[in-house]
């Protein structure tokens, strides 16, 4: 005997409404810590605890979230990537060059951040020295903190599969993808 | 604007540049959405970003600036 379309539609709009509010929750928690860690001076300790537990929390929701909701498992990704390295050709010229313009760009900032940092004169900065220039304001070191925050959750839920993955799992908890998740499903 | 701030600048207008550049033309060149996202595919890739925004938020917000 079948259940009714709208029994199994109520329990998923509400668990979306939740996550919506949850979500909004969180960016009210996240700026509100933002704001008051501008007035935390660098050198403090409530600035060391405060920053360092905002990357424990992080990190625990990331895999409290995601446990077995990540596409790929560690070992198929860095068989992919490896595959990609072996046999760069398989791509387009095009796609290639632009892949070469990427490393050729971070590389051209993380080299002059360390030629920088070697010299120590005052008229080659670092990238740090910088952005402590910003951050050295009540206002540039919340916004900073907070936009630090938002890169943080991003890395932590997105591009996360719908949890409805078939079968296999690496060591970290995550699952291969099965053939009803398709492998591609993202929330 | 001395010799290092001007390499910034210059630095940072290429990479402007670039993305808009491959965000335009997302069909055929890698963006950056695209490459993070590729990191993001696995639980190891997404280790390694974590690991190096956690690494910039303790260099940047508790380290001398």
């Amino acid at each position: 005997m079948q259940r009714p379309k709208d029994s199994f539609a109520a329990p998923r709009e509400r668990r979306a409404t939740l996550r919506h509010w949850v979500e909004w929750v969180g960016v009210f928690v996240g700026l509100g810590f933002a704001w008051w860690e501008g007035y935390q001076p660098w050198p403090s300790l409530a600035a060391h605890i405060s920053i360092v537990s905002a990357i424990i929390v992080v990190i625990a929701l990331a895999v409290l979230v995601g446990r077995r909701r990540q596409s790929l498992s560690s070992r198929s990704w860095l068989h992919r990537v490896g595959a990609g390295l072996r046999n760069p050709t398989k791509r387009s010229p095009l796609f290639l060059a632009g892949s070469i313009v990427w490393v050729v760009l971070v590389l051209a900032i993380a080299g002059w951040d360390f030629h920088s940092f070697l010299r120590e004169v005052p008229s080659l900065p670092t990238l740090s020295y910088l952005i402590g220039r910003v951050s050295r304001f009540v206002v540039g070191r919340s916004i900073l903190v907070a936009a630090w925050l938002a890169l943080g959750a991003f890395f932590a839920f997105s591009y996360r599969s719908k949890g409805d993955v078939a079968s296999g799992s690496d060591d970290c908890g995550s699952r291969r993808p099965g053939p009803a998740s398709g492998g591609s499903k993202l929330s | 604007m001395n010799l290092g701030q001007l390499v910034w600048v210059v630095l940072a207008a290429m990479l402007v540049v670039w993305i808009i550049v491959t965000q335009r033309f997302s069909d055929r060149l890698p963006t950056l959405i695209s490459i993070v996202r590729g990191f993001l595919d696995s639980w190891l890739g997404r280790c390694i970003l974590l690991a190096g925004w956690a690494e910039v938020g303790w260099h940047l917000f508790c380290q001398h600036p």
